[in-house]
């Protein structure tokens, strides 16, 4: 089975509707984004990303049948993810206080240019402080601005996750970015 | 394989999961397609009854009924039918909004749409005559519909204020003839050269609107002016 680690999603999908093995590679493939992914809109600890994680692995494995083709694979798992961490956010009633700073590289590559930071900036506290107030935005805006500078989706993608139309990204995205320059003096950023 | 693919697997060994049956999720988008087509069009029933209750409204018999021009146009307004269109584009954007591709579109869009289509297809009904029928239908399995649309045989059955209406049950000549009030009264209509419309003949059996005056407290009606009962475009 290891040769299935070069197939396509889509392939994988057929190929896991025929035989459950199969759905092992989707979960590698996926896993570990995802759990970061929940971790970004929800604020949950490891320990509830996990079970969230796990959850979202058995709803797609069930919804197997209902993936329609038109969309990437990635676009209709990361809506299942979505809202099963809203779900769970909305249930918990918090707020996520910070995001793991480690992967936040994308962060760096294009957020800054949109935001007009400077360059030759420290980059590692831009980064933290970024993701400080990302996650102290509302839920709208926050869950746009990850999937856009965290997860590197495109307009397509984010309106396919969301299931909002990409007008109403590209406002939940300009209104995102007006926030968070605005939280920018008020939360000192080194900058 | 990682820690959580095996724990996913063996969960889905576990509790004998299977992925459901692309059928059901067929059914459920067939489903919503359906009730979408089902909103729009009535939708468009709702659109052409009001543009019949518009057509068929007696804008000019304010002035007989001693009202402002301003109240009698609000009371033209079919406030039941505005509902029922609100509601129904309502269904119709929702269910629309659920199906696979409807999130691509924004809200305004598919309401727009909705109401566009329904407003040609609500003149097509209102064309073929479907209109009167529902009317009709409504009119006599629901009482409460009645006290909510414009009241046409009432406010044309006021001999006091000039307004008259009813079958022709007998025609002696052009300026004399005798009809039956929806109420059965038998009414002696008389005048002096009738003129009268184009599209409506003194017969018996033809339903007419007429102004004029009532002599006294007597039968006899001097007639001013004879209507047809339906507007000319509606069936």
């Amino acid at each position: 089975m290891s040769e299935n680690i070069d197939k396509s999603d889509e392939e994988l999908v057929a190929l896991t509707l025929k035989d459950k093995n199969h759905y092992r590679y989707l979960v590698d493939r996926y896993g570990a984004k995802l759990q970061r992914y929940i971790v970004r809109v929800s604020g949950t600890d490891p320990d509830d990303s996990a079970d969230i994680l796990q959850e979202v692995f058995l709803k797609a494995y069930r919804k197997l049948n209902d993936f329609d083709l038109r969309l990437k694979f990635s676009s209709w798992i990361y809506r299942i993810a979505h809202n099963e961490a809203v779900t769970h956010l909305r249930k918990a009633s918090v707020r996520p206080k910070t995001f793991n700073t480690e992967t936040n590289d994308i962060i760096l590559q294009t957020l800054p240019a949109d935001l007009n930071i400077e360059q030759g900036i420290d980059h590692r506290n831009l980064t933290a402080d970024i993701s400080r107030i990302i996650a102290g935005l509302d839920e709208k805006y926050r869950t746009v601005l990850v999937l856009r500078y965290m997860e590197d989706k495109d307009y397509k993608e984010i309106s396919d996750i969301l299931k909002k139309p990409a007008g109403t990204i590209a406002t939940l995205l300009k209104r995102g970015r007006e926030q968070l320059l605005k939280e920018i003096p008020t939360q000192k950023l080194s900058i | 394989m990682s820690e959580l693919s095996e724990k996913i697997l063996k969960e889905v060994e576990e509790k004998k999961i299977v992925p459901v049956p692309r059928c059901y999720f067929l059914c459920r988008e067939y489903s919503l397609w359906i009730f979408f087509v089902i909103a729009v069009f009535c939708a468009s029933l709702a659109i052409s009854t009001i543009i019949f209750m518009l057509a068929d409204y007696d804008w000019e018999i304010y002035k007989y009924l001693s009202r402002s021009f301003l109240v009698h146009v609000l009371l033209a307004v079919p406030y039941f039918w505005l509902i029922v269109l609100c509601l129904v584009t309502l269904v119709s954007y929702l269910t629309f909004k659920y199906t696979r591709q409807g999130y691509l579109f924004q809200m305004y869009a598919v309401v727009l749409g909705c109401v566009s289509f329904s407003l040609v297809l609500g003149v097509v009904l209102f064309y073929s005559g479907v209109n009167s029928q529902v009317h009709e239908v409504i009119s006599q399995r629901a009482p409460f519909y009645e006290k909510l649309i414009y009241d046409k045989d009432d406010n044309w059955n006021r001999p006091a204020c000039g307004l008259l209406s009813g079958e022709i049950t007998e025609v002696r000549n052009n300026n004399n003839f005798i009809i039956r009030d929806f109420s059965g009264n038998l009414w002696e209509m008389k005048g002096e050269n009738i003129v009268w419309p184009k599209n409506v003949s003194p017969e018996r059996g033809v339903l007419v609107k007429v102004v004029g005056q009532r002599e006294d407290s007597t039968d006899i009606f001097f007639v001013k002016l004879v209507k047809q009962w339906e507007c000319s475009l509606c069936h």
